[in-house]
């Protein structure tokens, strides 16, 4: 059936995409099972936990909640895509050092919702990295660790400067 | 796979003039409450109904503009968005409950028209904007309504559209208030919460003006105007012998609005609770204005 299919254009981690899909897919698993990026985790499906966050025009979304028709001219970035910015770097750096994740579930979401934060706040102190992460469910209870690395990752970049 | 249709308008025109001639389509704007509604097993493609209207591109719905007198937000903005004016722009009594909502995450999706319209999520905005008497403008191709919060929400709680009309802006009066209290209690399923909104002004020893409201009761959005002008004038601070007679009063609006059942009685005394809670704060703010 032609209405069962639309096409989509949108920008998906810094690269142009065309896509040909139910409008009612989820973006979730647009990008898990169309572009194999598994990082994006499918935690509670209902826009609680978090574990699903992508950056939707700059902005942190549930990806569980999207459907695919609202993706046209937008653009997307993933864990994927978050990772490979140098600006994030020096967090990756203190999440490693500290170790602040356990089983990592939640880390990738946790990921998108702090570089969410830091494109509108270089240095955020601990209140408000903890209110960016409260959309972020973690059953090991990783949270401190995870402000600690933030926290951390900040006082470097002051100490030696942008690199 | 169930065959939809989607409409992608650009313009309010056009979004009207389609909504006409497909009554039956979904408006779909933030769609956080929808999506949780038509998900099936563990999701991959949500179940919409045959014909949906994305309101996401429509500029006139996606907008905010400000005049000495009125805050006009477009009802498919999402909240995030609203937020950023901060508590210097919006009421405080606004924003309290709309930086309650959900998660940041979920706030980038979720709109304030959505808050409005669909009835699981009425606890959160609705009483805050009654109080300050919010007007809504309601839109059809050919007309245009504007209505009150507490007439827009029926008693059963639904929304009162006609055939073909749209919930199109909401107008937030920026008025100066000495006083603003929000509160919410109450467990997340919507039938346990109840929400409470109040504002006053009271700059010469007496109150000018006071609104309360109530959410979440029977009566979506609860105002009492008989109570509210009985402080009309009342010196401040307000006696305590006219706060036990107004609570007299609240009984006898809140008769109806719960059930005889021991969930209905807590609900009954919490009501009461935050009204007394809120005229002592409002007690104690006009002693520290003196």
């Amino acid at each position: 059936m032609p209405g069962n299919v639309i096409k989509l254009r949108f920008t998906l981690n810094e690269k142009q995409v065309l896509l040909q899909c139910h409008p009612g897919t989820r973006l979730l698993d647009i990008l898990r099972h169309d572009f194999g990026l598994e990082g994006t985790r499918e935690g509670c499906s209902q826009g609680e936990c978090g574990a699903c966050l992508v950056l939707m025009n700059g902005l942190s979304v549930n990806s569980c909640l999207v459907p695919a028709f609202a993706l046209a001219d937008s653009e997307i970035l993933s864990i994927e895509g978050i990772l490979s910015l140098k600006s994030f770097t020096d967090i990756r750096k203190s999440f490693a050092d500290i170790q602040a994740y356990r089983c990592g579930f939640c880390s990738s979401g946790m990921q998108v919702a702090l570089a969410a934060l830091l494109l509108t706040k270089r240095e955020p102190n601990a209140d408000e990295i903890r209110r960016a992460l409260s959309g972020n469910l973690c059953a090991c209870g990783s949270y401190n660790g995870v402000v600690e690395a933030v926290l951390q990752s900040s006082s470097r970049k002051r100490r030696y400067g942008r690199r | 796979m169930k065959e939809v249709r989607v409409f992608r308008p650009k313009s309010l025109g056009g979004t009207l003039r389609l909504y006409t001639r497909n009554p039956d389509s979904l408006l779909y704007a933030g769609g956080t409450e929808i999506v949780r509604r038509v998900q099936r097993g563990s999701g991959r493609v949500f179940a919409f109904p045959q014909k949906v209207i994305y309101l996401g591109n429509v500029q006139e719905l996606n907008r905010i503009s400000r005049s000495q007198r009125y805050l006009d937000i477009g009802s498919a903005l999402d909240l995030s968005r609203i937020l950023k004016l901060g508590r210097n722009v919006l009421p405080p009594v606004l924003f309290e409950p709309l930086s309650g909502i959900a998660t940041p995450a979920v706030r980038n999706l979720a709109t304030l028209g959505g808050n409005i319209c669909v009835r699981s999520c009425r606890g959160d905005s609705l009483p805050a904007l009654s109080v300050i008497d919010a007007q809504l403008e309601l839109r059809t191709a050919g007309s245009t309504r504007w209505t009150t919060v507490g007439s827009f929400v029926s008693q059963r709680g639904r929304p009162q559209l006609r055939p073909g009309e749209i919930l199109t802006r909401i107008r937030v009066p920026l008025e100066e208030w000495d006083f603003a209290l929000f509160r919410k209690v109450g467990g997340r399923r919507r039938r346990r919460t109840l929400s409470f909104a109040g504002v006053a002004r009271f700059p010469k020893g007496s109150i000018e003006v006071l609104h309360f409201c109530l959410g979440g009761l029977k009566t979506p959005v609860l105002r009492v105007p008989g109570l509210e002008s009985r402080l009309k004038n009342a010196s401040i601070p307000v006696s305590t012998k006219l706060i036990d007679s107004l609570l007299a009063d609240l009984d006898a609006a809140l008769g109806s609005e719960v059930e005889d059942s021991p969930e209905g009685r807590y609900r009954k005394a919490t009501a009461r609770r935050l009204f007394r809670w809120f005229m002592e704060k409002v007690n104690s703010r006009s002693l520290e204005m003196l």
